[in-house]
């Protein structure tokens, strides 16, 4: 079950997640009002202390079955104060609502907070994602907790190797998670380091069209959390079939010339597959609708690319229904 | 007679003798300490204490202006004072310059500018050859700020780092980090306790381009800002010009803006996002939405006039700009309109500009938050940064264009984008080290200038959040380093 909340509403929360009908739900004011009474005191004392700073205390909640028990009777908070962040876990104790888990570790950082949770390892239960919005291009950092019964952990990758310093966890950009493979399990897209154009523009008349590179790293979930998997994607899209007349979308992208792997994962979790879909890479047809007619869970093809290229995806089939294309280099 | 070089080690031993003719005798003996005039003494000797910091030179006259002088002259003299082979060597180790040296008896006085990573050790000199003396460093108490510091900042309580502090070595490396004075005690088994006190001085300028800023015919000195506020939150000044490098466009263009709908504004401030717009800190700055009119503090031709560099209409010869009285215009409508040279799209996950296109109305048909979604300046902050760190506010009131580092807002005292931006920075910096409380000092230790490199590169990055962007301010700071005004040991 994929669950994302991005505003803090109550209402947004129920129709995304359903409400819990234990104690928890029965606080005047509901999720809001419990994430106000557990706002930690040190988040005040760490944006006030002797700074004075402005502090904006914002906080997202949303219920989650941490347990698999078929209940959302955990109350998952992500606080921010303007410039550091924190997640707690609340649960209903024996004399009303309690906090279960407050990990301190990693820092986090940044403001506006979100939360997803998400089945990443595979198993029953959800991992919870944590987001922040930092630095001026407004980039969600985000932070994948595994719950342990008792305790939150941290299943971000590392920060570096160095073996004289503490290992840290290092925040992960805007991720996106996509089952980059076709096994079931879901690998994290993060933008690389060339993502985007490195240029930009003050005035219109200064500007010049510009090829984006659309490349990213792949996170793999290992014994240790999340681990950068030696091989990149060189472009990655999510495609969605619209209402109305089918409509081709096209992308141009940069990468080096050679050979690559087109890897359509076709629907999610087994649903909204395509049946009838046209992709070009530069000009000429890979994947016809031929390909989807079978309605196969992963549709894979050789290309080449070259230095700059421009990709042309058009889905045909009902509304709703949806792919990821992911474009690889070719193993030799 | 003229002992040049002055001799590295010992004393001057002067022997004279004047014609019994001559009259008033004087013999003056420059470069040496102490008393250096003998007078009416016709003949005679005298070793002079060297000071070895400027050429020792023995000057001969009589009154009567004849030469009456038969013979003079100036002889090392054996054996050297206590401890007059030992020296002290500084060396600039940012500008890779050339190591200085000179004795030291007690103590010496260094001047380093601020962002300087530096050298000090003990040399003993013996029959020409050169040894370090192994030693350890301390820094000793603050002594003086040349202005005081600002929150948030970095080591509070010292003007300097010392690297790897509990290491035994013949060199050790520091970084000045604030404008001030502090001592370095150091002690050495084979030598008494030396006292070295360390001023940390201005820069002569920031390499050797955009020192300067002009704006309407008015320039103001754009290293010197950076060096204050550098100073104040304990950033290397050299790293805050690169910042300015990455962020004004084009390079020191103080009027830089950039508004951000599909990330800054779709996130935090629209009704897709935090909604932010509804935080009373906003109330005075943001631009109208559903019933809410244009903040009261907003001069349009002032606070919304940047957003008239988007279209309202592409489609028109000429294109449309937005005037600054236009209400209520949407983000939708900017990014339709200006997506083809502002790229926003180029840069955010594939599923949000999939919604987007899904159905842009309802992603982007709020209200742009120009104002307050957007960066400012030469070092591009965030209008939200200024309202959480305090900055930019001029006769009580804290509005988006003063943000812009023109020269009359430079002119007041935490007014343009360089007193936020380095204050950002620093909190970033005190984050990158594991600090998050506001009450915990911040003086992380480092065993290597590059562990500290590292921590300094994530917090650049931290700044924009782009990947590569830390990087790219590393290898700019290289185009900034400060250049010091004369030598190390004076």
């Amino acid at each position: 079950m994929r669950l994302r909340a991005t505003i803090l509403s109550s209402l947004t929360l129920a129709l995304l997640c359903g409400t819990s009908t234990g104690a928890l739900g029965d606080v005047q004011g509901g999720d809001d009002a419990l994430a106000a009474v557990f706002y930690p005191n040190d988040l005040r004392v760490d944006a006030r202390g002797v700074s004075q700073l402005t502090e904006i205390p914002q906080w997202t909640t949303m219920r989650v079955d941490l347990d698999a028990t078929g209940s959302q009777n955990y109350l998952i908070v992500a606080y921010s104060n303007g410039f550091g962040g924190r997640v707690r876990v609340i649960r209903e104790g024996a004399s009303g609502p309690e906090l279960v888990a407050d990990p301190r570790e990693p820092i986090m950082f940044g403001s506006s907070p979100s939360i997803e949770a998400l089945n990443l390892a595979g198993d029953s239960r959800p991992e919870v994602v944590v987001g922040f919005a930092n630095g001026r291009k407004g980039r969600s950092f985000a932070w994948v907790f595994q719950w342990g019964g008792q305790t939150l952990s941290s299943l971000n990758p590392f920060l570096d190797n160095d073996p004289d310093e503490v290992r840290e966890r290092r925040e992960i950009i805007d991720p996106t998670f996509v089952d980059v493979d076709g096994d079931g399990r879901m690998e994290i897209l993060e933008p690389s380091e060339n993502f985007g154009v490195d240029v930009e523009f003050e005035r219109e008349e200064q500007s010049v069209p510009l090829v984006p590179d659309r490349s990213f790293n792949v996170l793999e979930l290992g014994s240790d959390g999340f681990q950068q998997s030696a091989v990149g994607a060189t472009y990655f899209g999510y495609f969605e079939r619209l209402k109305g007349k089918p409509i081709a979308t096209t992308e141009a992208l940069k990468a080096t010339a050679g050979h690559y792997v087109l890897r359509i994962i076709n629907g999610e979790e087994g649903e909204h597959r395509v049946e009838s879909a046209e992709i070009q890479l530069n000009g000429q047809i890979v994947a016809s609708s031929n390909d989807f007619r079978a309605r196969a869970a992963v549709i894979e093809k050789q290309v080449s690319l070259n230095a700059t290229n421009s990709i042309t995806v058009e889905l045909r089939g009902g509304p709703g229904s949806r792919i990821n294309v992911i474009i690889q280099k070719a193993a030799n | 007679v003229l002992l040049n070089p002055s001799p590295p080690e010992g004393n001057v031993k002067v022997t004279w003798d004047f014609a019994k003719t001559a009259s008033t005798p004087k013999i003056t003996v420059s470069g040496v300490t102490g008393s250096n005039v003998i007078e009416n003494i016709y003949q005679g000797e005298k070793v002079f204490l060297g000071s070895y910091l400027t050429p020792v030179k023995v000057v001969a006259t009589e009154c009567g202006g004849l030469n009456r002088l038969r013979t003079t002259s100036a002889e090392l003299t054996i054996p050297a004072p206590e401890q007059s082979n030992l020296q002290l060597e500084a060396q600039n180790l940012t500008m890779n310059l050339a190591a200085e040296s000179k004795a030291i008896s007690g103590s010496a006085v260094v001047t380093v500018p601020l962002g300087t990573r530096f050298s000090l050790g003990l040399v003993q000199v013996e029959s020409g050859v050169r040894r370090e003396l192994p030693s350890e460093f301390f820094l000793g108490p603050l002594l003086s700020l040349e202005s005081p510091l600002a929150y948030p900042t970095c080591y509070e309580s010292n003007v300097l780092l010392e690297f790897d502090e509990n290491a035994f070595a013949g060199k050790q490396i520091f970084q000045a980090v604030h404008l001030g004075s502090q001592d370095v005690v150091v002690f050495s088994d084979e030598a008494p306790r030396q006292v070295v006190s360390v001023e940390v001085v201005r820069p002569l300028r920031l390499g050797n381009d955009g020192n300067t800023v002009t704006f309407n015919n008015v320039t103001y000195n754009l290293d010197d800002l950076l060096v204050t506020w550098s100073h104040k939150h304990g950033m290397p000044p050299q790293i805050a010009k690169a910042h300015v490098q990455h962020e004004s466009l084009p390079f020191l263009n103080v009027m830089t803006y950039r508004y951000e709908p599909l990330s800054t504004d779709y996130l935090e401030f629209s009704p897709r996002g935090r909604e932010q717009r509804k935080e009373p800190v906003y109330q005075f700055t943001r631009m109208e939405y559903d019933s809410f009119p244009r903040g009261a503090n907003l001069v349009d031709a002032e606070d919304v006039h940047p957003r008239s560099k988007f279209n309202l209409d592409k489609t028109t010869t000429p294109k449309t700009k937005i005037s600054d009285s236009e209400q209520m215009v949407t983000a939708k409508t900017i990014y339709d309109n200006n997506d083809y040279w502002q790229n926003w799209s180029k840069f955010i996950p594939s599923k949000r500009a999939q919604a987007i296109a899904t159905d842009p109305d309802l992603e982007l048909g709020w209200p742009a938050q120009t104002t307050i979604a957007a960066s400012y300046g030469l070092m591009q902050v965030l209008y939200s940064e200024a309202v959480k760190f305090g900055g930019g506010v001029i006769n009580g009131q804290l509005r988006p264009f003063y943000l812009f580092d023109r020269p009359e807002h430079v002119g007041v005292a935490g007014a343009g984008s360089i007193p936020t931006g380095t204050a950002v920075w620093a909190s970033k910096f005190r984050w990158a080290n594991g600090i998050t409380s506001g009450t915990d000092s911040c003086a992380p230790a480092f065993k290597t200038p590059e562990k500290m490199d590292k921590k300094i590169q994530r917090a650049s990055y931290l700044y924009n959040g782009a990947v590569k962007y830390g990087k790219d301010i590393m290898q700019y700071q290289l185009n900034y380093l400060p250049i010091p005004t004369g030598p190390m040991l004076p």
